[in-house]
């Protein structure tokens, strides 16, 4: 499923169809790579907040495919996530608790840096890039 | 944490068992968007009722948002919630996310962080 298109010393790809099932997949392809860097203290958080975030793509961007992208940058993991589709800013609001939105705030709360390049309908494609550091105070 | 060898993508991630005797549910696996239907069904036929409610989360290895809803949703049709031993990643959301502070939801067993 992980077709490494970069230097894969440096980045591992893996693509999977935007399905609730997939959600798993993305998780075993990122645990591999945790599996094989030093990550292993960080990785219920980075588990929880990739998964967060491969949702949203399959819930919310429309599209067909969802691309993840597991990279190392000195004693930081980064991943990034990437959908085809248009990103729908959602706000957990107390009348609709159960509805959702809690996504974003779950990435926050467990990584370092969340950041969110939203697709437009002129211009598709969302990335959420999720950063954890050893060490850190993020969760 | 691992996912045992060979195991297809087909495979259900989660294994739901209900003991009606002890009105628990029990959950082995990852509670995720893909699951979270099967244990509200589970879940269902215990709620209506004025006894206590158990979801075993000791062989639960993982819980995202989609379950956390579950939970919740759950919750409001039950008279008591008991969400007993969650560990690691599970015991971390539920910490995180404050859950009893819905009335009805006890959580037993948490382990020390």
């Amino acid at each position: 499923m992980s077709d490494r298109e970069i230097d894969s010393m440096v980045a591992s790809d893996c693509r999977v169809r935007a399905h609730p099932s997939s959600v798993r997949l993305v998780r075993q392809f990122v645990r591999e790579q945790i599996k094989s860097s030093s990550f292993s203290d960080e990785e219920a958080d980075i588990l929880l907040a990739v998964s967060e975030a491969a949702n949203n793509a399959v819930l919310h961007s429309g599209t067909d495919e969802v691309h993840v992208t597991w990279r190392l940058q000195g004693t930081c993991a980064e991943v990034l996530i990437r959908d085809r589709g248009v990103f729908r800013h959602r706000i957990p609001m107390p009348i609709r608790d159960e509805q959702g939105g809690r996504g974003l705030p779950l990435m926050m709360a467990v990584m370092d840096e969340v950041d969110v390049s939203p697709g437009s309908p002129d211009q598709p494609g969302t990335t959420i890039r999720l950063r954890k550091c050893k060490n850190s105070n993020g969760s | 944490m691992s996912v045992p060898e060979g195991t297809q993508p087909e495979e259900a991630a989660l294994r739901v068992t209900t003991d009606p005797s002890t009105r628990t549910v029990v959950l082995e696996g990852e509670l995720d968007l893909a699951s979270t239907d099967r244990f509200v069904q589970a879940l269902r036929p215990l709620l209506d009722h004025p006894e206590p409610v158990t979801v075993d989360l000791a062989g639960l290895e993982f819980m995202d948002s989609s379950g956390l809803r579950a939970v919740i949703q759950s919750a409001r049709k039950a008279a008591t919630l008991v969400l007993l031993r969650p560990r690691g990643q599970v015991g971390q959301l539920l910490r995180l996310c404050d859950l009893e502070r819905l009335e009805n939801v006890r959580i037993e067993g948490l382990e020390d962080e």
